[in-house]
């Protein structure tokens, strides 16, 4: 098989390929790096490469198979994540200068599940410094390009993660999502990505930024892929006593079935606030087309409120803040000027945060998220939203750095997102259709918790509805 | 302290801070300092008006989401 054949497999092909001995695991690594080279001018989505690392994870993959051993669901995929996901000795830089010189003194737990899973890791990729910002910009290590069009943003802050697997250069990433960090640049990629329910995922060896609404979620280039990829780094951790014990579900089946079966009578919830609110109108018509594939499907569409969202994201700020300061305060004290000026900016408030009103909205949380639960999942199972208000902007129309339009431009890429972070829901984002310039427009699935098999369901079933699965930017 | 009070003034923010935290804002971070704290507290009052505090439950997230998971699934 050809170079560019291996890399336009989707991540469960190019599984069953190395399984069944069609493609070896070092055909795969050698034309994922051979393309992550040639890209990387263009799209600048890795942090740092391991060629040589990759090549003999990759040769060991083949040689376990070759005795029959064959280790799990991603035995000899290669794989890159977003640089926040420790391993022992190595530097994560956390798109950052700060870290790049520090080593972690522990393994994450999702990348000791992915290994055990059979996976290949072979990438470091670009993300926003220190996971903050949801236009995925880094004055460090350069701006992410988004592969349908390099003048636009990939969103962020798991700017690299959608990058790479909207361009090519990886079947599958981690990112993380503590304000749309995974959703936003699935959507602006065209891409899937999953933010897990609050707890669902370790977070162990994980870099922090508010450990009360920090989550950890795979991007992929399909509904099942992703929902493969959740398989493997689902799950309690006992070396994150905040990780539910809650069983997992088989998630691919639930993508598979979706697939097959459709979404026959189930109840999507049509906001009746809020998601519909300064909605660009090719994401409007998107989100309308999107409604009425769900109907034709035979789902009951139903009109539902969104109770507390207008007051959720002043709400998780004022967690998140607070909470990143205490991270921070060390390196904004010694080190301010090494701080890209935007994410100093959206750090430091949380110095004036008041013990009193952070512990007033933690303590307020659990009741506003049971009622906004029984308000609306007594009605619907799931609901259907647009994940951005506007189309994707240009790099040149979110530089605002920390100016006076820093609020107002972030919230436009963001505010649809926070809510479910706030109150700890599960999102799916997938691709929902383009907008004139061509670019993506992702849409956006949520529904109450521990129900992502559910989500991987209605978004398998509205991907074939659609057929963009897997659907590449131009080369 | 609620929505409905004096506006917050950034330069009582930025002294408090430095005193508190030996941390010097600039006159436009104290002035975003100022305006996130206003916002989330009118936010809170707008969701939680006048809660107790003697009777507000302890934040735990993981009981609240395990207790709201669909059955079954």
């Amino acid at each position: 098989m050809a170079a560019t054949q291996i890399t336009d497999l989707t991540l469960v092909e190019l599984a069953n390929a190395i399984r069944a001995r069609a493609v070896s695991s070092r055909e795969a690594t050698d034309a994922v790096l051979a393309r992550a080279a040639s890209m990387q001018p263009r799209l600048n989505c890795f942090i740092w490469t391991d060629p040589e690392g990759g090549r003999r994870q990759a040769d060991a993959a083949d040689a376990a198979l070759a005795r029959g051993e064959a280790h799990g669901p991603l035995h000899g995929v290669p794989l890159a994540h977003k640089d926040m996901f420790f391993r022992k000795g190595r530097v994560s830089t956390c798109g950052t200068k700060i870290l790049r010189e520090t080593r972690a003194d522990t393994d994450c737990t999702l990348l000791l599940r992915l290994d055990a899973a059979g996976a290949i890791e072979f990438g470091g990729l670009n993300q926003s410094e220190f996971a903050f910002g949801p236009a995925g910009q880094n004055l460090h290590w350069g701006d992410c390009r988004n592969p349908w069009d390099t003048s636009r943003i990939t969103a962020g802050s798991s700017s690299g993660s959608g990058c790479a697997v909207a361009g090519r250069v990886s079947w599958g990433a981690l990112g993380s999502d503590t304000g749309g960090s995974i959703r936003l640049p699935a959507a602006a990629c065209g891409v899937v990505g999953i933010k897990p329910t609050q707890t669902r995922v370790s977070r162990h060896g994980v870099m922090g930024i508010s450990f009360s609404t920090d989550t950890v979620g795979p991007l992929a280039r399909t509904v099942r892929d992703c929902a493969r990829l959740f398989g493997v780094i689902a799950g309690h951790d006992p070396l994150d006593p905040t990780s539910a014990s809650l069983p997992t579900s088989d998630y691919e089946g639930a993508a598979l079935r979706g697939a097959a079966d459709g979404v026959r009578g189930l109840r999507v919830g049509v906001p009746t606030s809020y998601y519909n609110e300064k909605l660009d109108p090719a994401v409007q018509a998107t989100w309308e087309a999107g409604l009425r594939r769900l109907a034709e499907m035979g789902a009951v569409l139903v009109d539902v409120p969104m109770p507390y969202h207008h007051e959720s994201t002043p709400l998780v700020l004022g967690i998140m803040t607070a909470e990143a300061v205490t991270l921070h305060e060390h390196f904004l004290k010694t080190r301010p000027q090494d701080y890209a000026p935007q994410v100093r900016a959206r750090i430091e408030p949380g110095f004036a945060m008041p013990a009193k009103v952070y512990l007033a909205i933690c303590s307020v949380r659990p009741r506003l998220i049971r009622g906004f639960c029984e308000t609306v999942f007594s009605r619907c199972d799931v609901v259907f939203t647009p994940a951005m208000q506007g189309q994707v902007p240009t790099i040149a129309e979110v530089d605002v750095g920390d100016g006076p339009r820093m609020a107002e431009t972030l919230g436009r890429i963001s505010d649809l997102m926070r809510p479910l972070n706030f109150l700890g829901l599960p999102g799916l984002v997938l691709p929902g259709g383009f907008d004139g310039n061509g670019m993506p427009i992702g849409m956006h699935i949520f529904g109450p918790p521990f129900a992502e098999a559910r989500l991987f369901r209605v978004g398998a079933a509205l991907e074939a509805a659609t057929g963009l699965a897997g659907k590449a930017p131009p080369a | 302290m609620t929505a409905s009070s004096t506006p917050l003034d950034p330069a009582a923010i930025a002294a408090m801070v430095k005193a508190a935290h030996d941390y010097d804002y600039s006159p436009a971070a104290a002035a975003r300092a100022a305006s996130t704290l206003a916002i989330t507290i009118a936010a809170l009052e707008r969701v939680a008006p006048g809660v107790s505090h003697f009777t507000a439950e302890p934040a735990d997230l993981a009981t609240t989401l395990a207790a709201l998971a669909p059955k079954g699934e």
